[in-house]
């Protein structure tokens, strides 16, 4: 860990002073990293918004039924003891694990892993576009809605705004982060200074300049914003970026997910305030040569599993704070398509990692897959609206009560995915 | 000459010469009037100069060098009347947009030309030119598909391509990046600025986001044909051509829209069954998207779709507490029912002769105008009762045009939109006496806009201590403003386009049909405001790929005599009119400290001076430099060697003046 607190107080508070910030939210971080209990020591909620739509069957196929293998000739993969050391990994003997999703085994073991199949949104539309955007709304059917959820979930935390409290590892704000509450996006925490390529002491001058500058404007707006981006300057400058390393034998992929995961452990534990979370895994549109146990779907799931596993090896005691979970628009087409692929479908599968996660389970109504159970008589139908299971994650990790001003309109009931 | 970047030279001689002769003769007719013409802004004590920075800081995107004067030589009534005419000759802005080839092209013609990868590929499927399935096989690396060698799949690509080339076919992203260029080199160098600021106004209310693959590719036609013609014109006739454009059709889903099952049609198909099909588009509407989105099946047009409806009402008219129930949203979803679009293709091609063939008399309620389509077949002919109006049953695209006259007129309108107006033009929380004012002469004029800005520029309330310098640029306003300031020369505004994204607003692509909120928390946030002033540091000191300017120049080729010097010189060049004394003050120590930057680059961390700290931005920046420019005149060389050199004092005081509060305000 690079920044505790012994070092923090060392090399942090006394620049820090001198430096002439304001009586600010970093100067109570320091004080508050004396007391015993950490004053910027949050629940996180970290989310993974798997985009083009995860085939939910494939990742978590049921194995006591075989209209998949019959439906997916090419695709349907094996449990039995034959298939060799690729085979299917058999969860509860009901529903199994896509090899590929191997790193996550142990939580599903440790009944920290949680899944929930079957889920998705109300809404039947099948373009990537709009199935995301609902998602991310958390109004299904309504496009108009100017905020995203977890935008909303920030606001209701109420907690005092600091400069990380919302954050994604995306280029531009996701939908999700959407709204009144501030909120970041940034790929490369590097980016987060003021920055001329390879003049530093240009830099450094400017930086107070616009320092003294932003101090005393009279538009209080920006002036109380630039306190916020200065503070945040400066506890990434103490983080020291590059001399990160992983704890406990973390190792990220070299991916965008995994760098994305691992800049988000950096922030956790560095104890900025972050609580809401937003990172991206791209590539799950498997129309074609979706593959089995190797190709594409398998890649796409190996980079996700091995990331979180990274993460979570990686965040150590501060797992306890923290909760992962993974989003995707839809599921696929049961039946495999005329080009080794899936097409777009309904219900899907999600992850909730964490250690109050009721977890080894399978939860939600898995409906099967006979003919007549299908959406559409094509698709999984969608049996846990995915509000229910994010205003659960909401209230149960956060704390967050009112489910009407998170997903309004809505009126079903938070599913309990904790013990 | 310490300051000025050396390779970076460029005239912004360029002035404004014809203005002054096109109204050299016009000057004196206001003067010679009888009395002395209501004016507002003398009433609200300003100077002729303050005033004149303040229109350019509202009507136009920001102030060039100089233009301060050039307003007061043409008069700044005349002025006015100028930009609301905006027929100012433009050869300049023109020759710049020469290049971009998309922007004459008609939306059917750009619908034939741009597409989609996708579409592109399914084309060439159609003709044999390639097998689509192989083709995408072996993109991928599935152990089950045909195993093609990698110099076959070079050879299909390069027959894709020629084909494709031959064709005239081109893809939607080079569109786009068209439609990105020609924003921002308006903002930059048109001289009817208002009609620029106007066409943002106006588009941003009416949103589509080219975030929404099926609405892109007509968003160019969108804005310029649907949203610019009108921009000071009727109301309705705006909302009537977005209304009826394929890009909100499409961006709202009214496109697939269709009467419920059992509700009667205005040409019912069943009854006539046998006889003949009518019009033949409308059976395979939407088929390239169903087979994008649904996999093989066709897409099965399932009722109606009430999208459009309730954004019409809470976003284009009402507004969202404008007095419309659920139940409107459903009979306004009704009477757009069979709204759509025909797009190219062969069943177009069938649809379009069967049209014309028949005589106007005869089509049974069919409307086909340009891309926009309405399907007889697919309205619901019932009555219907919208906002207490009664709709009579039996007819068929009536029902819309109506529901769109009882909106545009409809009091609610009025008072959303006038607030709208007074937001973007006065302050994020204008007095209601003005929004009251404005919603008057909307409904006494009938929803001309160009009398109710007119009323905007006459208000008290626009001229007004509380309103000047109280908005926040968007980061697109700042972009072309400090460019605008500095004179500059962009030769591939793609840089500076990075830097409006960098900055949080992705042009044309905001997620919601909202459009961006205008407001100064919506663009002010820790992120943001950050690379505001990396935009402003790095900008002067030259890093933005694409951009020339000179400083000297700027400053009659003078040099400062001292940084202090610079420091003021340089304010009220690029700030016209503002009170700088503040801003001179709090720099002055910092800038005129010889030790500061010793002292402060000692205790920054290490990381900072390493290459691997730099953001993966600038390093896109220095490959981007290097691809789109040829050696000659690539001013980045420097980067591409990897030796870098500090900006000059001077540009260092610039990009302090373009990353400071004040410039982030107009």
């Amino acid at each position: 860990m690079t920044l505790d607190r012994r070092l923090f107080l060392k090399a942090g508070g006394a620049a820090l002073f001198s430096a002439g910030l304001g009586p600010s939210f970093l100067q109570r971080a320091a004080l508050a990293m004396t007391e015993p209990e950490p004053f910027f020591r949050r629940k996180a909620l970290v989310t993974i918004f798997q985009r083009g739509a995860m085939d939910g069957l494939m990742a978590v196929p049921s194995l006591d039924d075989d209209r998949l293998r019959r439906l997916r000739p090419r695709l349907a993969q094996s449990a039995a003891k034959g298939a060799g050391e690729a085979a299917v990994l058999d969860l509860d003997g009901r529903f199994g694990l896509h090899p590929s999703l191997g790193p996550l085994l142990p939580y599903w073991q440790e009944g920290r892993l949680g899944i929930v199949h079957a889920m998705g949104s109300p809404d039947p539309t099948r373009s990537h576009f709009d199935a995301q955007d609902y998602m991310e709304t958390g109004t299904p059917g309504r496009k108009s809605t100017s905020s995203g959820w977890l935008n909303r979930v920030s606001g209701l935390l109420g907690h005092e705004a600091t400069p990380f409290r919302s954050l994604a590892l995306t280029p531009a704000l996701p939908r999700s982060l959407y709204g009144d509450e501030p909120a970041i996006a940034v790929t490369n925490l590097a980016d987060f200074q003021v920055q001329l390529p390879g003049a530093s002491g240009a830099t450094a001058v400017a930086g107070q300049g616009f320092e003294s500058l932003y101090e005393q404007t009279s538009q209080s707006l920006l002036r109380d914003t630039a306190t916020e981006t200065f503070e945040a300057v400066e506890i990434l400058g103490r983080v020291n970026l590059n001399a990160y390393r992983p704890a406990h034998g973390a190792r990220y992929p070299k991916s965008q997910l995994g760098r994305s995961l691992r800049q988000i452990a950096m922030l956790i534990k560095a104890g900025v305030g972050l609580e809401i979370a937003f990172a991206e895994s791209r590539g799950w549109d498997t129309h074609v040569n979706q593959g089995t146990v190797t190709g594409t779907f398998a890649n796409r799931a190996s980079d996700l599993a091995k990331s979180i596993q990274a993460f979570w090896t990686d965040l150590g005691s501060h797992r306890d704070d923290v909760l992962v979970m993974t989003m995707t628009e839809f599921g696929r087409t049961v039946r495999e398509n005329g080009s080794g692929g899936t097409d777009h479908g309904h219900g899907s599968c999600l992850f909730v990692l964490g250690q109050e996660v009721d977890g080894g389970k399978v939860h939600g109504h898995f409906p099967g897959l006979a003919e007549g159970d299908l959406f559409e008589g094509r698709d999984l139908p969608v049996t846990t609206d995915f509000r229910s299971i994010f205003a659960g994650v909401a209230s149960n990790h956060l704390g967050i009560r009112n489910d009407k001003n998170l997903f309004p309109g809505w009126k079903g009931k938070p599913l309990s995915l904790f013990s | 000459m310490s300051f000025m970047s050396c390779n970076r030279l460029y005239p912004v001689g360029v002035t404004f010469v014809l203005l002054s002769v096109v109204f050299t003769s016009s000057l004196g007719s206001s003067s010679l009037a009888p009395k002395r013409p209501e004016s507002p802004w003398r009433d609200a004590g300003l100077t002729e100069r303050q005033a004149a920075a303040h229109l350019l800081d509202r009507l136009s995107f920001g102030a060039t060098p100089g233009e301060v004067d050039e307003v007061l030589s043409v008069g700044i009534e005349r002025w006015v009347e100028d930009q609301l005419r905006g027929q100012i000759p433009d050869p300049r802005l023109a020759r710049r947009l020469r290049s971009l080839d998309a922007l004459d092209l008609s939306a059917i013609e750009l619908a034939k030309t741009f597409l989609d990868p996708g579409d592109l590929l399914r084309q060439a499927d159609a003709q044999g030119i390639v097998d689509r399935e192989t083709l995408l096989g072996l993109t991928e690396s599935g152990e089950k598909g045909e195993p093609v060698s990698a110099p076959e799949r070079r050879r299909t690509i390069r027959r894709l391509k020629a084909w494709a080339e031959s064709q005239g076919y081109r893809t939607t992203k080079e569109m786009l990046q068209q439609l990105g260029a020609q924003k921002l080199l308006r903002g930059v160098y048109a001289e009817n600025q208002l009609q620029e600021v106007l066409t943002d106004f106006w588009y941003n209310h009416f949103h589509v986001s080219t975030s929404n693959p099926r609405s892109r590719g007509f968003v160019l036609s969108y804005e310029r044909d649907a949203i610019r013609p009108h921009i000071l014109g009727s109301f309705r006739d705006l909302l009537g051509a977005t209304a009826r454009h394929p890009a909100m059709l499409l961006y709202l889903d009214n496109a697939k829209s269709i009467a419920a099952e059992g509700m009667p049609k205005t040409f019912d198909r069943t009854e006539r069954a046998g006889r003949r099909r009518g019009f033949a588009g409308s059976r395979r509407q939407g088929s390239s998207e169903s087979r994008r989105n649904g996999g093989r099946r066709r897409a099965r047009l399932s009722g109606l779709n009430e999208n459009y409806a309730r954004e019409l009402m809470e976003l284009h008219t009402l507004g969202v507490d404008g007095g419309y129930l659920q139940k409107d949203v459903v009979e306004v979803a009704r009477a757009f029912s069979g709204w759509t679009v025909l797009s190219p293709g062969r069943t177009r091609d069938r649809a379009e002769g069967l049209y014309r063939r028949t005589s106007a008399g005869n089509r049974r309620g069919f409307v086909l105008d340009e891309l926009f389509f309405f399907r007889a077949d697919a309205h619901d002919a019932g009555e219907k009762v919208v906002l207490g109006r009664k709709l009579p049953a039996n007819r068929g695209i009536e029902d819309g045009e109506d529901v769109l006259d009882l909106l545009a007129t409809n009091p609610a309108t009025a008072r959303h939109l006038s607030r709208k107006l007074a937001v973007r033009f006065v302050a994020d929380d204008p007095p209601g006496a003005l929004v009251d004012r404005l919603a008057e002469v909307f409904i006494q004029s009938d929803g001309d806009l160009e009398r109710v800005f007119r009323s905007l520029l006459k208000s008290p309330d626009f001229w007004s201590s509380e309103a000047r310098r109280q908005k926040i640029k968007s980061p697109f306003e700042l972009t072309v403003s400090a460019l605008r300031a500095l004179g500059a020369e962009v030769a591939d505004p793609r840089g500076s386009l990075e830097w409006v994204m960098r900055m949080g607003q992705h042009l044309y692509a905001y997620p919601a049909p909202t459009g961006f909120p205008d407001s100064a928390e919506h663009w002010v946030n820790t992120g943001a405001l950050l690379s505001r002033m990396n935009f402003g540091l790095q900008l002067a000191g030259g890093y933005v790929p694409g951009v020339w300017f000179d400083l000297e120049s700027l400053n009659g080729k003078k040099e400062p005599e001292s940084i202090s010097d610079a420091l003021e010189t340089y304010l009220s060049l690029l700030l016209p009119e503002r009170d700088i004394t503040n801003t001179v003050r709090q720099l002055e120590a910092t800038v005129a400290d010889p030790d500061l930057a010793r002292k402060v680059a000692a205790a920054m961390p290490d990381s900072r001076q390493s290459d691997a700290a730099l953001g993966e931005f600038d390093r896109q920046a220095r490959l981007f430099a290097g691809s789109s420019m040829n050696e000659s005149t690539n001013p980045f060389s420097e980067f591409e060697q990897g030796s870098f050199r500090a900006p000059s004092p001077v540009a260092q005081v610039v990009g302090l003046i373009l990353g400071s509060p004040e410039f982030q305000r107009r």
